[in-house]
């Protein structure tokens, strides 16, 4: 009987594995939707409602503002979600989540995002990988360690004349980041992508 | 007769037996305290956090449904403070409550509209939740209809008080929905009626 683990027994996730798995991200975006993601899928008891509805709609807006389809409102109904969570919980859980996004909203990232920049690059939607010709070498490492197939180039052959230079397809990339540290030369770099100006 | 305790809400004075929660307590005193899981006789469980009040000399406020008188103890149901965070939650609700008071035969003894309307709540200003679960209409005279339900769990306690045991939450949370054994209508369950 002792083999059997019943499910409820199960070790869980409790709140400092949320905190631990959003501190891993640098981008204040990214870390609160990384853990409401994370406080919903476990520790999220569902027993009162300020935190079960206002964590779930904070996340819908979390990742419109990731999205970069976000604006004033959605930031200004995060915010009233983590005060009102902070009074309404039952439980410490609640209150944590609602304490951590309050601290997440207070630097100026959330403002920087709804002008379409990330500092951290770590939005996917707000970056973009780029090839510097300029420092190229054309070696195809990084078309090599890309699992998209979205960089497209010929690797230099000294008995050719022409090639194909190196450069990544933008509607085929997913933003992995893959490439960046595949390239020994740093030829890749990563832009943002709506201050970009795309050639 | 217990003992009678003594005690304020919203500055009028009431007597009530011993052991009474605020709710039945303010209600002797003809105040509403606002409330969705709720369930007269039964133990709060303080899920819908609707009916927050705040006591004189308490810290942060409590909720009236599961806290019992005490003499001379003194509270407040109406303060900008509580009346916030109810607000918030009907927002909340309202945003994943299909608006469709004109033809739900609810209408006018159903208490979300009525607290809806006590604070002015036209639409939800967060964004509108939609889950397209089915209607269970198998049962002549019970038609189920979980887009409706706002998960304060009074089916689910009742029927597991009365001994029943047919309903029971499927999921946590948002998702969370009442059904009875493998998801089946309420006439091919166990229930009784």
């Amino acid at each position: 009987m002792s083999e059997t683990v019943r499910k409820d027994e199960t070790p869980k996730k409790d709140m400092k594995d949320v905190l631990a798995a959003a501190e891993q991200m640098k981008c204040s975006v990214q870390r609160s939707q990384r853990f409401v993601e994370e406080f919903l899928s476990e520790p999220m008891c569902g027993k009162c409602h300020p935190c079960m509805l206002g964590s779930y709609e904070a996340l819908v807006r979390l990742k419109r503002i990731s999205a970069g389809i976000g604006n004033d409102a959605d930031v200004k109904a995060i915010r009233r979600i983590a005060d009102e969570m902070l009074e309404g919980s039952r439980c410490i859980k609640g209150k944590d989540t609602a304490k951590f996004l309050l601290g997440e909203l207070q630097g100026a990232v959330f403002a920087e995002h709804l002008a379409g920049k990330c500092t951290a690059h770590e939005c996917p939607n707000y970056i973009m990988s780029r090839v510097i010709p300029e420092k190229c070498v054309m070696c195809g490492l990084c078309k090599d360690a890309c699992r998209y197939n979205a960089i497209l180039g010929e690797k230099r052959s000294s008995f050719r004349a022409g090639f194909l230079p190196f450069e990544i397809r933008q509607k085929r990339c997913v933003k992995c980041g893959d490439c960046l540290p595949a390239c020994p030369y740093g030829a890749i770099e990563v832009i943002e992508e709506k201050t970009a100006v795309l050639v | 007769m217990g003992k009678m305790v003594n005690l304020k809400i919203d500055g009028k004075e009431v007597q009530v037996d011993e052991g009474t929660n605020l709710i039945e307590a303010a209600a002797a005193a003809g105040v509403h305290i606002p409330n969705l899981c709720y369930m007269k006789g039964m133990k709060g469980i303080g899920a819908c956090r609707l009916c927050l009040v705040e006591v004189e000399g308490g810290k942060a406020p409590v909720i009236a449904c599961n806290t019992k008188v005490k003499e001379g103890m003194s509270v407040e149901t109406k303060t900008e403070r509580v009346q916030e965070v109810r607000k918030f939650v009907l927002d909340l609700i309202v945003s994943m409550h299909p608006l469709d008071c004109m033809t739900c035969t609810k209408a006018g003894v159903c208490t979300l509209q009525q607290y809806a309307y006590d604070f002015e709540l036209k639409e939800s200003s967060f964004t509108r939740k939609k889950f397209g679960y089915p209607t269970d209409e198998a049962n002549p005279f019970i038609k189920r209809d979980p887009e409706y339900c706002v998960l304060c769990s009074r089916c689910v306690r009742v029927c597991r008080a009365q001994g029943t045991n047919v309903l029971e939450f499927s999921g946590r949370g948002v998702g969370a929905k009442v059904v009875t054994a493998q998801d089946k209508p309420l006439q091919e369950s166990g229930c009784t009626f």
